[in-house]
């Protein structure tokens, strides 16, 4: 066989920091061995760890299969931001999803339908819903006093290793996108687009050094999706990313939430001239719906509907942020 | 350079209505789609009320009009002379030239056929108007009606508004994801419709009988059909004219058993709708979110009396074996050999 066609069509770039449970569940779901109607030599998954003294076991991960490549990083900054350029640079493949949180597993065919999206279009980007394990958004984990044993519990009882769609039976609709995946979308936590498009982008932004990144995924989501030439945009109705529960920055429990929230759209909204915005393109659905997943299309049809009728009642358009030389965002 | 996809549509005496097909089916009409992506042929079996060649042509220069003289009832040699005609790998059937079709059909058939190995496209069928065109009682809805209503809507500026005005069709009366009898207008490769023999010369009754159903069912068992697809937010509009079961007549009945009877003599006694998990392509716009709605809740009912009854939620998936759709669900613990 010769170099091109051993290279992979596919490139995920996961970065890991401090949360080696939830990652060895994030990557069995990203192996081929969760993932249906692929083959490891499809794609690869680069992991990227910020060293921690909770670091992963590289054994581990090279049992998970051979298209697994694991770099372990000594990082000074709290921002992921050096991470995922260091992974954007390993990736083989012409196309890359790029995860910036490495606790979040996916469902059995993101794999599957990301290739399906790229041959359909090269050009286009892809959305992979967010959503939270347990009942409710892990903001409020304070009142609740949802804890990490609480979530390893209820992972183990559904079996999701057996059947992932399952973990939707578990989860809440990720509060980046509390209106359903019908509605313009915050950020994307999985997100699939042209290796190029990500050079166009210029990666990350090494200026977002707060903690976590800050605003990062939001800032290079949108970035991505006013590209002039991505499109079609997909989204995968029928798959999700489940967060679990972990120390993250604005996804596990402080008290100084609010204030660190703050600090991030301030600096979000100063490289968007003060009007940084949800991604307002339309999304063409892709993928099948398992009966897991039918209460989330149905919340998110409603809610759809809701949007669009308004929109239509005021007169302004449903799709401002459609690429101009796509013709069809006419309609409510 | 050679067309990605070949749409054939069979005319018989309808001059008014498949002009509106046709019209539909233009790459004026169809969005983020060029002439040169596409052909589009007309297959008319001659009647008192022929369609022109000038305004066929006047469609565009992807338009290739094939007027033939016919003695059968049925459409089965003016389809069989499509396949033999169409010059691209992927292929459009509209066996009924009355159905008006939305805006980005052509678009997402040829992203399809771009993105899957061999699939099975199909698009849900709606019918113009307040009810089935069968059901039409006292004749009170007529072609004045639905002219009438067709101009109201404007629909050749956004062609969604056909949704605004139309019911479900019986071919799809509970949604997306209960399983299909047929589609009306549906895509697959050409290699996929020769394997099933093309048109079955059999289909002699009047409007082909079964044809479509038995086409349908016959591709998406196909094992080499790897993957179903079902377009969202797109449909096939059927205009009232004086179709073979589409009509209110009398007799329609009697019709409708010889069908069937045909039918299930070369199904052995027994022609299910396709129970296959459809991948969803297309976008919801205000227009298409009702039926999309109801879809859901339609499909969930489904998925819970399955549930209960322990059985396999796409029975003809596990049949054909080849792909692992939703095969492990804890829903999915008995096989039903029926």
């Amino acid at each position: 066989m010769s170099a091109s066609t051993n290279k992979p069509k596919l490139s995920f770039v996961v970065v890991v920091y401090n949360m080696p449970r939830q990652a060895m569940n994030t990557l069995y779901s990203l192996s081929a061995r969760h993932q249906r109607n692929i083959v490891e030599s499809d794609y690869e998954i680069i992991v990227i760890e910020n060293s921690s003294k909770n670091n992963l076991s590289p054994e581990k991960i090279s049992a998970l299969g051979n298209n697994f490549r694991y770099f372990l990083r000594q990082e000074t900054s709290q921002s992921p931001v050096g991470a995922i350029n260091f992974g954007l640079a390993q990736a083989c493949a012409d196309h890359i999803c790029l995860m910036v949180d490495g606790a979040r597993m996916l469902t059995p065919r993101v794999v599957e339908y990301a290739l399906m999206a790229i041959r359909a279009n090269p050009h286009s980007l892809t959305a992979v819903p967010g959503y939270s394990l347990g009942w409710q958004d892990q903001h409020h984990n304070i009142d609740a006093q949802y804890s990490e044993a609480e979530e390893i519990a209820l992972l183990e009882a559904c079996h999701w290793q057996q059947n992932g769609y399952r973990l939707f039976d578990i989860a809440t609709i990720s509060g980046a996108n509390p209106n359903g995946f019908m509605n313009p979308l915050m950020e994307c936590n999985c997100v699939i687009a042209a290796a190029q498009h990500f050079a166009a982008i210029g990666g990350a932004n090494p200026d977002f050094q707060l903690p976590g990144g800050g605003s990062i995924n939001l800032h290079m989501f949108r970035q991505l999706g006013l590209l002039p030439d991505s499109t079609p945009y997909f989204l995968m109705h029928g798959e999700g990313s489940f967060h679990q529960y972990h120390g993250g920055i604005t996804t596990s429990q402080w008290h100084d939430l609010a204030e660190v929230l703050e600090s991030h759209r301030k600096q979000l909204h100063s490289y968007w001239g003060g009007h940084f915005h949800s991604l307002r393109r339309e999304p063409l659905l892709l993928g099948s719906t398992t009966s897991h997943a039918q209460r989330f299309l149905k919340f998110s049809s409603q809610k759809s509907k809701k949007r669009l009728g308004r929109l239509e009642r005021h007169g302004q358009q449903p799709w401002p942020d459609t690429p101009h030389n796509s013709k069809h965002p006419l309609d409510y | 350079m050679n067309p990605q996809l070949s749409i054939i549509v069979v005319v018989y005496r309808m001059s008014r209505q498949a002009m509106n097909t046709l019209y539909s089916l233009s790459a004026q009409y169809q969005r983020n789609v060029c002439e040169t992506d596409y052909e589009v042929l007309v297959m008319e079996n001659l009647s008192a009320d022929s369609l022109n060649a000038h305004d066929i042509a006047a469609l565009g220069s992807n338009f290739r009009y094939f007027p033939r003289q016919e003695t059968s009832v049925s459409p089965v040699n003016a389809i069989n002379e499509g396949f033999h005609e169409a010059k691209a790998p992927f292929i459009g059937l509209i066996v009924d030239g009355a159905r008006i079709v939305t805006p980005r059909v052509v678009e997402y058939a040829l992203a399809v056929a771009r993105s899957s190995e061999n699939p099975l496209l199909a698009t849900p069928t709606f019918n113009l108007g307040p009810y089935l065109h069968y059901q039409n009682q006292n004749f009170c809805y007529t072609e004045e009606t639905e002219k009438q209503l067709l101009s109201q809507a404007n629909w050749k500026q956004n062609g969604y508004r056909l949704f605004d005005i139309s019911n479900l069709g019986e071919a799809n009366p509970r949604g997306l994801f209960q399983p299909f009898m047929e589609s009306n207008c549906y895509f697959t490769s050409k290699n996929n419709f020769a394997a099933i023999g093309y048109a079955d010369e059999r289909f002699q009754l009047p409007g082909g009988g079964s044809l479509n159903l038995h086409m349908f069912r016959s591709i998406g068992m196909l094992e080499q059909c790897t993957h179903y697809w079902m377009m969202l937010g797109e449909g096939s509009f059927h205009q009232f004219h004086h179709g073979v079961t589409t009509a209110q007549e009398d007799g329609r009945d009697e019709k409708l058993l010889q069908f069937r009877e045909q039918l299930e003599s070369i199904w052995q006694g027994r022609f299910p709708a396709l129970e296959r998990e459809p991948l969803l392509i297309g976008s919801a716009n205000s227009h298409a979110q009702p039926f999309l709605r109801y879809s859901t809740e339609r499909g969930q009912i489904r998925f819970n009396r399955l549930h209960e009854k322990r059985r396999v939620f796409c029975q003809d998936d596990w049949q054909r074996s080849a792909f692992c759709y939703q095969r492990d669900s804890e829903d999915i613990t008995k096989f039903d050999p029926r």
